[in-house]
C-alpha cells in the first residue's frame, strides 16, 4: 500500500519538466526529494499528491490511480505542505489551523475538530500564535502554522485503517535551525505512528540523518532511489549536483 | 493540554465558540437590528407622515387580522404601493450588492474587486436599458415568452458576461492581477457607459427616464411588478452564495492548497460567478447602477469580524440592506420634494473609503 509513480512524465513548452519518474514511497517511511534547482522535484510531488494530471503515466495511493479517488476521501487520506501560502486575508493563525478540518466537517462533533486544532497547534509550537494575524507572523512562524494546517487535516486514522500521508514541499527553507531539527523529530515520530512522509529537501545533512529512503531527481528524471545512509555517496552528490569534487556528508 | 492564550478558544462541552465567533454573532445581531430599524423608518417617513400604530394596523391587515379602517385610504395606498415595496426593494438590493461584493472579494481573492468597480452592475444595467429600448421591436417574441422575468435575465446575462471578460482579462496562471482587474473593470465601465448613452439617445420617454437612473441608481421604480421578480432573482442569489462561505474560505489560502483541502475550485468559483451575476443583474435591472456598496460593507464587516465568510457573508447581506435603506433615506428627505440619485449618496459614502483602502493597502503590501 504505497503512494507510486508509474512512468510520470509532465511535459512544459515542449520539454519533460518530469521524464518517465518511476518509483514507491513506503507507508511509515520517511522518503525525501532531493537534487539540484529545477530538477523536477516539485512537478513529482504535485503528481504524487493528485494536484498535477500527468501528460503519460500515472500516480497511484494504495493501489488506486490518485486522480480517481474522491477529492473529499482524498484529502482525508493525505495532506499538504505546499512552498507558500498564498493567502492575503487576515486570518487567525488559529482559523487557518481549523481550515485544515473542511474534509471532515459533518463527519466529527465539532468538539473533536477543536480538540485536534489545540493538539496541531501545540505540536507546531505555535499555541502562543493562535490569535495573531497570520499575514503578520514570520516566514518561519507561518510555515509551522500551515503544517499544523496540514497536520489537522489528516489527524485521523482513515475509516479503512489506511495511511495517512503528509506532503511537504521545501519544509525546513524557512525554518531556523531549532525548528528545522525539531520539525525533522516530529516528521520521525509521525513515521514511526505509521504516517508516510515524502519531502523536498535541500539540506543532506538533514536528510541523511532523518529521512529513510531518498529519491535523487536530475533534469526531470528520477536518478537513482535507495536509503538515505547508503545513497548519498560522495561521488553520487558530484554527479547529481554537478559539483567540482565529490562531497562528503559528514 | 496546556493552560496558555488559547483559553478563549479551547473547547469544552458547553461553549465551543471562540472569540471571533462570539463578535461575529454580536455584529450579525446588530446588521439585523439596523437593517429592519432602515426598513421601519423607509416607511413611516417621508411627506406624508405615518405613525407606527397606522403602519401596524396595515402590516396587520396583510396577516389577516383587523380591516384597517382606522388609517385613511390615502396612507393605505402609500404605505401598500409605494413605501413598503421601496423599503423592501432597498433592503434586497442592500443585501445582494454586500453579498455580491463579499463574495466577488473571495473569488478574486482580493479585497478590491467590487461588482461596481469592475463593471458588473454596469453590464447588467447596458443588457437591462437594451431590453428596455429593443423591446418593442427586435426582442419582443423572446420578451413575450419571458413576462415580467424578461428584463432580470437579461440584465443576469449581461452581468455574467462581464464576470467572465473580466475574471478571463486578469488572471494569469491562476492569480490575479489586480490592476489588471481594475483596469479591465474601468474599460467594461466606460463600454457599458457608451452603450448606456447610445441606447438612452433612443429611447423615447416612455422608455426610460433618464440616464442619471441607470448610472447613479434610485429606488424609485419601486413598484410590486418589477419588485418580485427581480426580488425572487435576489433572494436565490443571497440565499445560494451564503452556501459557499467555507468553500469561499478554502480558496482564500490559494486555488492549489483549496483543492488539496478537497474543495471542488472550478465549481466553486462557476457557482459564485453565476450566483453573483444573477443577483447583481436583477439588482441593476430594477434600480441602475449603485456603487461602493459591494466594496464598503464587506469591508466593514471583515474590520470587525476577520475574513471568516460564515460571518462576512451574512453580515455583508444585514449591513448592505442597513446601508442602501438609510442612504435611500438621505437621498428622499435631504432635497424633498426632490430626490437625490441613491448612487450619489453611496459614492459620497464609498469613494472616500475606496481611497482609504487604496493608501491603506499601498503601506501593507503594495497593490500585489
Amino acid at each position: 500500500m504505497v503512494a507510486r509513480l508509474e512512468n510520470a512524465s509532465v511535459i512544459r513548452g515542449g520539454r519533460a519538466i518530469l521524464a518517465d519518474a518511476t518509483g514507491d514511497c513506503r507507508p511509515a517511511c520517511f522518503t525525501a526529494f532531493c537534487g539540484p534547482n529545477g530538477a523536477g522535484k516539485t512537478t513529482a510531488l504535485s503528481v504524487l499528491t493528485g494536484s498535477l494530471k500527468p501528460d503519460r503515466g500515472h500516480a497511484e495511493l494504495e493501489g488506486r490511480d490518485i486522480r480517481s479517488i474522491d477529492r473529499g476521501v482524498l484529502a482525508r487520506q493525505r495532506a499538504v505542505v505546499s512552498q507558500a501560502s498564498a493567502l492575503t486575508f487576515p486570518f487567525q493563525s488559529y482559523e487557518v489551523v481549523s481550515m485544515g478540518r473542511a474534509p471532515h466537517l459533518g463527519l466529527t462533533t465539532r468538539q473533536v475538530d477543536l480538540e485536534i486544532v489545540n493538539e496541531a497547534l501545540r505540536l507546531m509550537d505555535v499555541t502562543h500564535l493562535a490569535e495573531r494575524n497570520y499575514l503578520t507572523l514570520s516566514g518561519g512562524e507561518r510555515k509551522r502554522v500551515d503544517i499544523a494546517r496540514a497536520l489537522a487535516q489528516v489527524w485521523d486514522v482513515p475509516d479503512d485503517g489506511g495511511t495517512r500521508w503528509l506532503f511537504l514541499d521545501e519544509p525546513t527553507a524557512a525554518l531556523d535551525l531549532k525548528y528545522q531539527i525539531s520539525l525533522m523529530r516530529q516528521l520521525r515520530e509521525l513515521k514511526a505512528q505509521g504516517w508516510g512522509i515524502i519531502a523536498v529537501l535541500h539540506d543532506l545533512h538533514l536528510v541523511k540523518e532523518y529521512a529513510d529512503d531518498v529519491w535523487l531527481f536530475k533534469n526531470g528524471a528520477v536518478e537513482a532511489i535507495g536509503a538515505a545512509q547508503t545513497l548519498l555517496t560522495p561521488q553520487r552528490i558530484q554527479t547529481v549536483f554537478e559539483l567540482d569534487a565529490p562531497y562528503a556528508l559528514t | 493540554m496546556e493552560a496558555s492564550s488559547l483559553a478563549t478558544s479551547t473547547p469544552s462541552s458547553s461553549d465551543l465558540s471562540t472569540n471571533r465567533e462570539r463578535i461575529g454573532v454580536l455584529v450579525l445581531m446588530g446588521a439585523a437590528v439596523l437593517a429592519v430599524l432602515g426598513m421601519a423608518i423607509g416607511v413611516l417617513v417621508g411627506p406624508l407622515k405615518i405613525t407606527l400604530g397606522e403602519f401596524m394596523s396595515v402590516a396587520l391587515t396583510w396577516i389577516g387580522i383587523g380591516d384597517g379602517e382606522d388609517v385613511s385610504r390615502v396612507k393605505t395606498g402609500v404605505i401598500e404601493n409605494i413605501r413598503a415595496p421601496r423599503s423592501l426593494l432597498g433592503a434586497l438590493v442592500g443585501a445582494t450588492l454586500g453579498v455580491a461584493g463579499a463574495a466577488m472579494q473571495g473569488f478574486f481573492r482580493n479585497p478590491l474587486a467590487d461588482p461596481g468597480l469592475i463593471g458588473v452592475s454596469s453590464g447588467g444595467a447596458l443588457a437591462a436599458i437594451a431590453v428596455i429600448v429593443l423591446g418593442g421591436t427586435l426582442l419582443a417574441p423572446i420578451l413575450a415568452f419571458l413576462g415580467a422575468f424578461g428584463l432580470p435575465i437579461f440584465a443576469f446575462l449581461g452581468s455574467l458576461a462581464t464576470v467572465a471578460i473580466i475574471y478571463r482579462v486578469s488572471v494569469f496562471d491562476g492569480r490575479v492581477v489586480v490592476a489588471t482587474m481594475l483596469l479591465a473593470g474601468v474599460a467594461a465601465n466606460a463600454v457599458a457607459a457608451s452603450g448606456i448613452g447610445y441606447f438612452t439617445f433612443l429611447a423615447d420617454d416612455a422608455q426610460l427616464r433618464d440616464l442619471t437612473f441607470w448610472t447613479l441608481g434610485s429606488l424609485g421604480g419601486a413598484v410590486w411588478d418589477r419588485v418580485l421578480p427581480a426580488g425572487l432573482f435576489m433572494l436565490i442569489s443571497i440565499a445560494g452564495l451564503m452556501t459557499l462561505a467555507r468553500p469561499l474560505n478554502c480558496l482564500l489560502l490559494g486555488e492549489a492548497d483549496a483543492e488539496t483541502l478537497g474543495i471542488n475550485v472550478e465549481a466553486t468559483k462557476r457557482k459564485a460567478a453565476f450566483l453573483t451575476a444573477l443577483g447583481v443583474g436583477a439588482a441593476t435591472a430594477v434600480c441602475g447602477v449603485i456603487n461602493f456598496v459591494g466594496l464598503v460593507v464587506p469591508h466593514l464587516v471583515r474590520l470587525i469580524t476577520g475574513p471568516d465568510h460564515r460571518f462576512v457573508l451574512p453580515g455583508s447581506a444585514l449591513l448592505g440592506a442597513a446601508l442602501v435603506l438609510f442612504s435611500d433615506l438621505i437621498a428622499r428627505l435631504s432635497v424633498a420634494p426632490a430626490e437625490l440619485p441613491l448612487g450619489v449618496v453611496t459614492a459620497a459614502i464609498g469613494a472616500p473609503f475606496f481611497f482609504w483602502l487604496l493608501l491603506r493597502d499601498k503601506q501593507v503590501s503594495g497593490l500585489g
